[in-house]
């Protein structure tokens, strides 16, 4: 403690002779970082918020004090605080706000920013990291993409499976069974597509089309038992705007289905009222496995009408114990008769809410602006939007945290084309915290790289991928194909 | 064979290989620097060496930049081969075995006519051979061991031309230690930092052939060759004058009729009008197409759009044409076919389209590499569309480079400043005729879209001649009628 002391009391001392010999100029507005932290609710012991002034700043200097007097600084091209000293002051101050002053080096002299407040939750986020897929955003090919992993305390990124593992083939979504690293699946499109699914050490290679199912497996979702995986299975067209600056891409479904997937027996169990006419996709289990969400769209010609497709928000019954779909369909959210779209309904783990997109129509929020994240609160079935983690740009592919105290979501409020993964504290009543972008530790990565963060989930560990076979597996086309119950 | 007629002989070997793509492959080093955009940043450097073979990569692609300007990179490759014969001849050390030194080049000449191989291989057969010549004055055990480990990681399995030569000159156990080293590189590199590349990858090499997991027979034939000439040196007695006289004649015409078994002259061609295209020489592409014609529709889009840029158009009759796919191309996964009718797109003031050929033509460059020619398209797609924070971010991008620096320079003004947007020509023109209305892009309905373009602006006389030339080659169909957009959008 004394350390402590003596280092914030050689600071404050460093920082005034600063202000005194180099004329600092006291501004009063509030520093103009990226990426924006001023006002940002984190977990303790997430990795430092490390961030820049504008470019005509050459260098920068952060102090940041809690309220019992201890003090980490920064210095240099950047504020880039050291990861242990930004664990020691988060971790010390759970519940309460770190203060950050802020000062930048321009023209031959300092200038100092009204100071401005982090504030540190009562909740953890003890889980590992992040998974994501990066890839360039724009239209229909990828040079290289890949899934990856990110730990969360401090700035380590290890892929999980590149392109350059399984060259031509284009993955899809990782999907795990409620954070668990060991209970996960991803998509593999192309010519030696396959559904890989892992769990407890072991891995299967799917062939996922049946003759009486519409298409190979898109949107999946775990049961909490890891006995089951719901996925859509969607024919899926894009098609792109031409006329208009604002968007680029429409993807929508020909046709869309839910269905139930037994792991262990490697049978799809189907059900009618799944496979309707109308379009069924994005299903998600509830946190206690008794109720399949999916949204609904009643069906309309596409791509011709595709702005007239509205999904609805809805839940049927479903029976672990014999695999068994209700029959009995309920709406919860009829987005139809407001002219707007439910999708990717992802329920917190503690049973309380559902985390969804909300846009004008279409089954593919991340090209529409106009996406926002709202919650539906299963309690009492009422709805509202997080204005705080919404931007006027595209919300979208967002999940909880293990503990359901936290979500993140990518958005593309940056340049309005590169997803980057946001992080929000979710209260009691269903609020969200202003999201921090998950942190860099060159704060210019973001504008430097070309590659979109994806379909975002965190992790409680770090998830294992045996590469040294993947090639062979992938190329061999040797599949378990699933059976029709 | 005396030292002057030697370097003779290099030199015409020099003027030959200036000449070959001069002559043979005009523009093709260009489409080389097109695909690829190398940065003088810390990222870039870092991105490349922690892969083996990186080094070697790093230095071709250092060197293939230079292509960006006219004849500096047909002079730069002209160098680089006399320094690979060079090299050769010089690690081989018997003058009478000298012509010897050309069948590798010529070899490795004829096979980067092919436009997936890249100039790293023979950066790294050189650096391999220089290893080769240090192992001639210093030989040693435990550096030429760190070498054949070190020089895995850094100029990748071509190596092995230095480990097989110590090999060939030791005729001992303890030099067959060096290919176990190899090997083992290759196994431990495999199993950590390249474990996300398959077996093949790093057996063969990650950056030689621009196509993943592929490794062409040449490149194997090639460091067989070079192999083959230490051994003839052990084994055969010197040569006699005429000896190596009939080697040189023999090299030629093994060489002339392998470029003859191998030269596809179509895809000279479309490379030809592709780059062509890009510095706008609409009169370059008439000229070469007057004189033959590859039977291509990707070559049609090119000179069609080289007919209206040249106030040609109505010669459009003249040339053979290949359907409507001749006009602007369906899109196609590869790092060509496209690029012509991204031009086509741009010069209509379809934008979204520019911007999505070019995207997706970058992004077909497997090896992920990006784009000088493409990532400027597409800063200059969104600073029309108004993305002025990802214009910028390409725009920083290409600041990094030689050769795109000073456009990138010139370009910032338009960031955020609608005033200086309109006050250029060409980006007021084309923001004048693109779709004032919105709707989706649906390539089978390519002729109503035209005429929408046409029917909004009467001055895009570039959309009246595609309509009627897309019009005039479109099949006729009973079901023409019953179309997306006619239920939709673009009536």
């Amino acid at each position: 403690m004394m350390k402590k002391h003596l280092l914030a009391t050689l600071t404050l001392i460093s920082l005034a002779l600063v202000s005194c010999t180099r004329e600092t100029v006291l501004r009063e507005e509030l520093p103009d970082i990226f990426p924006d932290y001023i006002g940002v609710t984190i977990p303790a012991e997430i990795a430092p918020l490390n961030f820049d002034l504008p470019e005509e700043y050459s260098k920068v200097y952060a102090r940041v004090t809690d309220p019992k007097g201890n003090v980490i600084t920064a210095k240099g091209d950047y504020a880039g605080f050291n990861v242990k000293k930004w664990h020691e002051i988060t971790a010390a101050n759970p519940g309460e706000t770190l203060t950050v002053t802020v000062a930048g080096y321009k023209d031959g002299r300092w200038e100092q920013f009204r100071p401005f407040f982090i504030y540190v939750s009562e909740y953890s986020l003890d889980d590992f990291g992040v998974t994501y897929r990066k890839f360039a955003p724009g239209y229909e090919t990828y040079s290289k993409i890949g899934i990856y992993q990110r730990n969360i305390h401090n700035f380590n990124e290890d892929p999980i499976v590149e392109g350059t593992l399984l060259p031509g083939q284009c993955m899809g979504c990782h999907t795990a069974n409620a954070t668990s690293p060991d209970e996960f699946l991803f998509h593999l499109r192309g010519k030696h597509g396959a559904t890989i699914v892992q769990k407890d050490g072991q891995r299967k290679w799917l062939e996922t089309k049946t003759d009486r199912t519409i298409g190979r497996t898109a949107y999946s979702y775990w049961h909490p038992s890891g006995k089951y995986i719901t996925h859509s299975n969607n024919l899926v067209h894009q098609l792109f705007w031409t006329g208009n600056n604002d968007r680029y891409i429409e993807v929508y479904d020909e046709a869309s289905d839910v269905i139930v997937h037994d792991v262990d027996n490697d049978q799809f169990i189907l059900s009618p009222e799944l496979m309707t006419e109308d379009f069924e996709t994005y299903p998600a289990f509830s946190s206690d496995g008794k109720t399949l969400f999916y949204c609904s769209a009643p069906k309309v010609q596409v791509p011709a009408q595709a702005q007239d497709l509205h999904y609805n928000l809805c839940a049927v019954d479903f029976d672990e114990e014999t695999g068994k779909i209700g029959t009995q369909v309920d709406t919860l959210i009829n987005a139809y008769a407001m002219k707007k779209s439910v999708t990717m309904p992802r329920p917190s783990y503690d049973g309380r809410w559902i985390l969804y997109s909300f846009a004008d129509f279409g089954c593919f929020p991340i090209n529409h602006k106009e996406s926002d994240l709202w919650l539906l609160d299963l309690q009492d079935g009422s709805t509202h939007p997080l204005d705080r983690a919404n931007s006027p740009y595209c919300e979208s592919f967002h999940n909880w945290s293990s503990n359901s105290r936290w979500i993140l979501f990518s958005s593309r409020r940056g340049d309005n084309l590169y997803s980057r993964i946001y992080i929000a504290e979710i209260d009691d009543d269903g609020n969200a915290s202003k999201p921090f972008l998950l942190p860099q530790k060159d704060p210019s990565f973001y504008h430097k790289t070309l590659f979109t963060f994806n379909v975002p989930d965190f992790t409680r560990g770090k998830v294992k991928f045996k590469t040294s076979t993947a090639y062979k597996e992938a190329f061999s086309d040797e599949r378990t194909h699933i059976k029709v119950e | 064979m005396n030292k002057s007629l030697q370097y003779i002989s290099s030199a015409v070997f020099g003027v030959a290989v200036f000449l070959y793509w001069i002559l043979l492959h005009p523009y093709a080093l260009g489409l080389q620097e097109q695909n690829q955009l190398f940065l003088f940043t810390s990222d870039y450097f870092l991105e490349r060496i922690v892969i083996a073979g990186g080094l070697a990569d790093y230095i071709s692609e250092f060197i293939t930049q230079f292509n960006f300007l006219p004849y500096l990179g047909e002079i730069l490759m002209a160098v680089i081969f006399v320094v690979f014969q060079r090299s050769i001849a010089k690690a081989v050390g018997r003058d009478d075995l000298y012509a010897f030194s050309f069948i590798a080049p010529v070899m490795m000449l004829i096979y980067m006519g092919d436009i997936y191989v890249l100039l790293s291989y023979l950066v790294a057969l050189i650096i391999s051979v220089q290893l080769c010549i240090c192992y001639c004055k210093w030989k040693g055990f435990v550096w030429t061991a760190i070498a054949t480990v070190l020089g895995y990681w850094l100029i990748g399995p071509a190596v092995f031309v230095f480990t097989f030569f110590v090999c060939i000159k030791e005729k001992n156990i303890r030099s067959m230690i060096l290919i176990a080293l190899a090997l083992l590189a290759i196994v431990i590199s495999k199993l950590t930092y390249l474990h996300q590349y398959p077996w093949k990858t790093v057996v063969f090499g990650v950056n030689y052939y621009r196509k993943a997991v592929t490794v062409p027979a040449m490149q194997l034939v090639i460091a067989c060759f070079i192999l083959m000439i230490p051994v003839l040196a052990d084994y055969l007695p010197r040569l006699k004058k005429v000896a190596g006289i009939l080697i040189y004649v023999a090299v030629f015409v093994v060489g002339a009729l392998t470029l003859h078994l191998t030269y596809k002259k179509d895809i000279v061609e479309i490379v030809a009008y592709d780059q062509l295209v890009r510095h706008e020489d609409w009169d370059g592409i008439l000229k070469r197409a007057e004189k033959y014609q590859p039977d291509s529709d990707l070559a049609s889009v090119s000179i069609n759009l080289a007919l209206f840029m040249s106030g040609r158009g109505a010669d459009f009759p003249e040339f053979k044409q290949f359907g409507t796919t001749g006009l602007i191309q369906p899109r196609v996964r590869d790092f060509i076919s496209n690029s012509s009718s991204c031009e086509v797109f741009w010069r209509l003031g379809m934008i979204n389209e520019s911007l999505r050929y070019a995207f997706d033509t970058q992004e077909s460059l497997v090896n992920n590499r990006k784009s000088g020619r493409w990532t400027s398209r597409m800063a200059e797609c969104q600073i029309l569309n108004g993305r002025h924070d990802v214009a910028q971010k390409y725009l920083d991008i290409l600041d990094h480079s030689l050769f795109h620096r000073k456009w990138a320079d010139e370009h910032r003004k338009y960031l955020r400043n609608d005033e200086e947007i309109a006050s250029d020509n060409v980006y007021a023109y084309l923001r004048s005729v693109r779709y004032k209305e919105d709707f989706l892009f649906f390539y089978p309905e390519m002729d109503k879209m035209l005429a929408k373009l046409y029917y909004e602006n009467n001055n895009n006389y570039l959309a009246a001649w595609y309509y009627k030339a897309w019009t005039a080659l479109k099949p006729l169909n009973a079901n023409d009628e019953e179309t997306f957009t006619g239920n939709s959008h673009a009536n």
